[in-house]
C-alpha cells in the first residue's frame, strides 16, 4: 500500500462502536419536526454557536440541575454530535496521552478514544486519571468504584434514559471533577438527529468546548431545534 | 473582553474572542467568519422537510450509501478522479475530515508541511497526533501559490504529508496545474502523502479554474481530498463533508470516525444527497454572486489603500494594511469598536501576519457598500489622527 497510516489507526479497525439506540427506524416526534420546519423558515442553516444553541444549553441545564440537584451553568456545557463526541471529547481533552482509563463498565464505550488519546485502560481504578462510569452501573458499584479514585481523577459520568437520580457530583470533594455526559431525544424519536451534551465543571470547560469546536466546529444546527422543542414538548 | 486580553490571542482563538466580541454590538457586520450568508438552496431545504415527516434510519458511520455513491460520481464527473463509494466518508462537516485524516496518517514525530499563512483550524487536528507542522512560506507576488523548490528544501525523512488548502484560506491562492504536477513529482520522489483540501473549489475565479490533485497521473494513491456541502451549496450548519481516499484509508478513517462523533444525522444526509445529486445550477448562481461581490469589495478595499492582489478563488481577501501604520490586530479591533465591522487579523491565520486582514465576501452588495464605506471613513480618521 503506498498510503501508510497510523500505527493507532491499526489498533482501531475492528474495534468500531455501533452508535447507541441505532437499530430500526425512528420517527421524530410531532414537536421535533415542527421545530425542523419552523427552523427552515427561519433560515436556521448557518453554524450555531459553537457550544450550541444557548436555549438548548439552559434547557439542558435546568434538567440536569432539577434531576440531580446540581448547579450547572449552561454557559458551562457543550452540546455535541451524538453521546459519541461527548465521550471522545472528555477522553481526549481530560487525559494525557500515556495517561490511565478505567472503566467501571462498558469499556468499548472508551476504549477506542482511549486509544486515540494514547492513553491506557486499567481495571484498576485506583490507579486511573479519568474514571468512565455508566449511570448503569448502579449507585452501589459506582459509589464503591469512587471511593477508590485518586484525589484529582476526572469522572465522566455518563447518564443514560432510565430515570436515575443519583450523581457523583454530589459525594464529597468531586463536584470539580464530575462531567456530565448524555444522548439527547433518543426517546423522542430523535437518534437519528445525533445530539448528546457534556456538562463540566467550570474549570474544565473551557478546554472541552475549545476541543469540541476543534473536532466539529459546531453541532447540526436543526437537530438542535429539534431536540429544543422535543424536550420542551416533556 | 478587553483590547489588552485580545492582543494574547492568536490562531482559532483569537477569531473567537472577535466574534464573541462583535455579538455585543448589534448592527455589526460580520466579514470575520467563513459561512455564506446566502440561504441553503430551497430544493435542498424541501428535501429534508420531506424526510422529517417520515421514520429515518441512523444511517452508517461512512455515511449513507446513496450519499457515499452520489459524492463518487461528482468526482468522476467534475474532476476526473476514478473513484467509487468505497473511496468516501461522509464527515462532520470538513472540520471532522480533517481531524479523521490527520489522525489516520500521523504518528508522534511525524512532520506535516503546512504553507503559510494557514487554516489554523487544522492546528489543533495535528498537535493531537504528536506530529509537528513545518511552515512552507508562501509569496503574495505569486498569487500565494506553493513554491515547489521551497517544499522540497524542507523534506526530511519524517516528512509524511503536505496539506493543501486550494482555494486558499485565507489567501484566496490556488494551487495551479503546473504547481500540482511538480508537487506531485515530489510526493512520488520522496514518498509522501498530499493532503488536498478543496472545500472552497467549486468558487474559482477566471482565468483560473479548479483543478483536484487526485486527478493527476498515478496521485489517486497519495492524495486525500477533502471537502464539503458547507461552503459549495450554503450549508454550513447541517454539518456534511466529505473525504475522498483510497480504500484502506476511508476504512481506517471510518473506524476512527465511530469513536468522534458516529454516524452524521440523517437529515443532514438527505440534504446533502439531493444537493449532491442536483446539476449545480444553484452552485453557478452562487458564483455568479460571490463574483460580483468581489468586484465590489475589492473597489471599496483599494479605495482605502489596502494592497492585495485579486484572490483567485474562495469567498477571502488578504490584504496588506501596512499603509494605515496600525497593526492589523489593532485595527480589527478598532474597526470593530469603532466601524463596527468584523474582519480577522492575520494572526488567526499564522503568527508572522501582522500586517494582513482576512476580509469575506459574504454579505450582500449593499452591505458590503456600507462596511466599505465605514471602514473607509475610520481609516481616513486614524490618518489624519497621525497613526498613519
Ligand atoms: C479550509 C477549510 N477547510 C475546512 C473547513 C471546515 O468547514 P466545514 O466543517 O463546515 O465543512 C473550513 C471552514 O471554514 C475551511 O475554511
Amino acid at each position: 500500500m503506498v498510503m501508510s497510516l497510523s500505527s493507532r489507526t491499526a489498533e482501531l479497525i475492528g474495534r468500531d462502536v455501533p452508535p447507541s439506540a441505532a437499530a430500526g427506524a425512528h420517527r421524530m416526534v410531532q414537536a421535533a419536526i415542527d421545530a425542523v420546519n419552523d427552523a427552515l423558515d427561519r433560515g436556521e442553516t448557518h453554524y450555531t454557536d459553537r457550544p450550541g444553541i444557548l436555549p438548548l444549553r439552559q434547557k439542558v441545564s435546568a434538567l440536569l440541575n432539577e434531576r440531580f440537584r446540581l448547579a450547572s451553568r449552561p454557559s458551562d456545557l457543550t452540546i455535541t454530535c451524538g453521546l459519541t463526541e461527548a465521550r471522545f471529547v472528555c477522553l481526549q481533552q481530560l487525559v494525557e496521552p500515556g495517561g490511565t482509563v478505567h472503566a467501571l463498565a462498558h469499556p468499548e464505550a472508551v476504549a477506542g478514544a482511549a486509544t486515540i488519546r494514547g492513553a491506557v485502560l486499567s481495571q484498576a481504578a485506583a490507579e486511573a486519571d479519568l474514571v468512565f462510569v455508566p449511570a448503569s452501573a448502579g449507585e452501589e458499584a459506582i459509589r464503591a468504584c469512587l471511593s477508590l479514585i485518586k484525589p484529582q481523577c476526572m469522572v465522566v459520568y455518563e447518564v443514560d434514559s432510565e430515570q436515575e437520580t443519583f450523581h457523583p457530583a454530589a459525594l464529597p470533594g468531586l463536584a470539580e471533577q464530575v462531567v456530565t455526559i448524555g444522548d439527547l431525544g433518543l426517546d423522542k424519536g430523535l437518534a437519528t438527529a445525533r445530539l448528546g451534551y457534556l456538562a463540566a465543571p467550570h474549570q474544565s470547560a473551557p478546554g472541552l468546548r475549545d476541543f469540541k469546536q476543534a473536532l466539529t466546529i459546531c453541532s447540526t444546527n436543526l437537530s438542535q431545534w429539534a431536540a429544543l422543542n422535543a424536550v420542551e414538548a416533556l | 473582553m478587553t483590547f489588552a486580553d485580545i492582543k494574547k490571542l492568536d490562531g482559532a482563538k483569537l477569531r473567537y474572542a472577535l466574534m464573541d466580541l462583535a455579538k455585543e454590538i448589534p448592527d455589526a457586520i460580520a466579514l470575520g467568519r467563513g459561512d455564506p450568508d446566502l440561504p441553503t438552496p430551497e430544493f435542498i431545504v424541501e428535501a429534508a422537510r420531506s424526510a422529517a415527516r417520515e421514520p429515518m434510519t441512523v444511517a452508517p458511520v461512512a455515511g449513507m450509501g446513496e450519499l457515499r455513491e452520489a459524492i463518487a460520481r461528482n468526482a468522476v464527473r467534475d474532476h476526473g478522479v476514478e473513484v467509487t463509494a468505497d473511496n468516501v466518508l461522509v464527515t462532520t462537516g470538513g472540520q471532522e475530515g480533517l481531524f479523521l485524516v490527520m489522525s489516520a496518517l500521523l504518528n508522534p514525530g511525524d512532520e506535516i508541511l503546512v504553507p503559510d499563512p494557514r487554516y489554523s483550524s487544522y492546528d489543533q487536528a495535528i498537535a493531537h497526533t504528536g506530529a509537528s507542522f513545518i511552515s512552507v512560506p508562501t509569496y503574495a507576488e505569486d498569487g500565494f501559490d506553493v513554491r515547489p523548490e521551497e517544499i522540497e528544501k524542507r523534506i526530511t525523512p519524517r516528512t509524511k504529508a503536505l496539506l493543501l488548502v486550494t482555494p486558499s484560506n485565507p489567501t484566496g491562492g490556488i494551487v495551479r496545474p503546473e504547481t500540482g504536477e511538480k508537487i506531485a513529482a515530489l510526493a512520488r520522489k520522496h514518498n509522501f502523502v498530499v493532503v488536498s483540501d478543496e472545500i472552497y473549489g467549486k468558487f474559482v475565479w477566471e482565468p483560473y479554474s479548479h483543478f483536484s490533485m487526485a486527478s493527476l497521473p498515478g496521485m489517486a494513491e497519495r492524495v486525500i481530498t477533502l471537502s464539503g456541502f458547507s461552503k459549495a451549496y450554503a450549508m454550513t450548519g447541517w454539518r456534511v463533508g466529505y473525504v475522498i481516499a483510497p480504500e484502506h484509508a476511508i476504512r481506517a478513517m471510518a473506524a476512527i470516525k465511530s469513536h468522534t462523533t458516529g454516524p452524521v444525522a440523517t437529515l443532514s444526509q438527505v440534504a446533502a444527497l439531493a444537493a449532491a445529486r442536483s446539476d449545480d445550477s444553484c452552485v453557478r448562481e452562487f458564483r455568479a454572486t460571490y463574483d460580483e461581490r468581489r468586484r465590489i469589495l475589492g473597489d471599496g478595499l483599494k479605495a482605502m489603500g489596502l494592497e492585495f492582489g485579486e484572490p483567485r478563488g474562495g469567498f477571502f481577501f488578504w490584504a496588506d494594511a501596512s499603509s494605515t501604520g496600525m497593526r492589523a490586530l489593532e485595527l480589527s479591533y478598532l474597526l470593530l469598536k469603532e466601524a463596527h465591522v468584523l474582519i480577522f487579523p492575520g494572526t488567526a491565520f499564522g503568527e508572522t501576519w501582522s500586517n494582513h486582514l482576512r476580509i469575506t465576501t459574504l454579505q450582500p452588495t449593499e452591505v458590503l457598500v456600507e462596511a466599505a464605506a465605514r471602514m473607509t471613513s475610520a481609516i481616513a480618521t486614524l490618518r489624519r489622527s497621525g497613526a498613519a
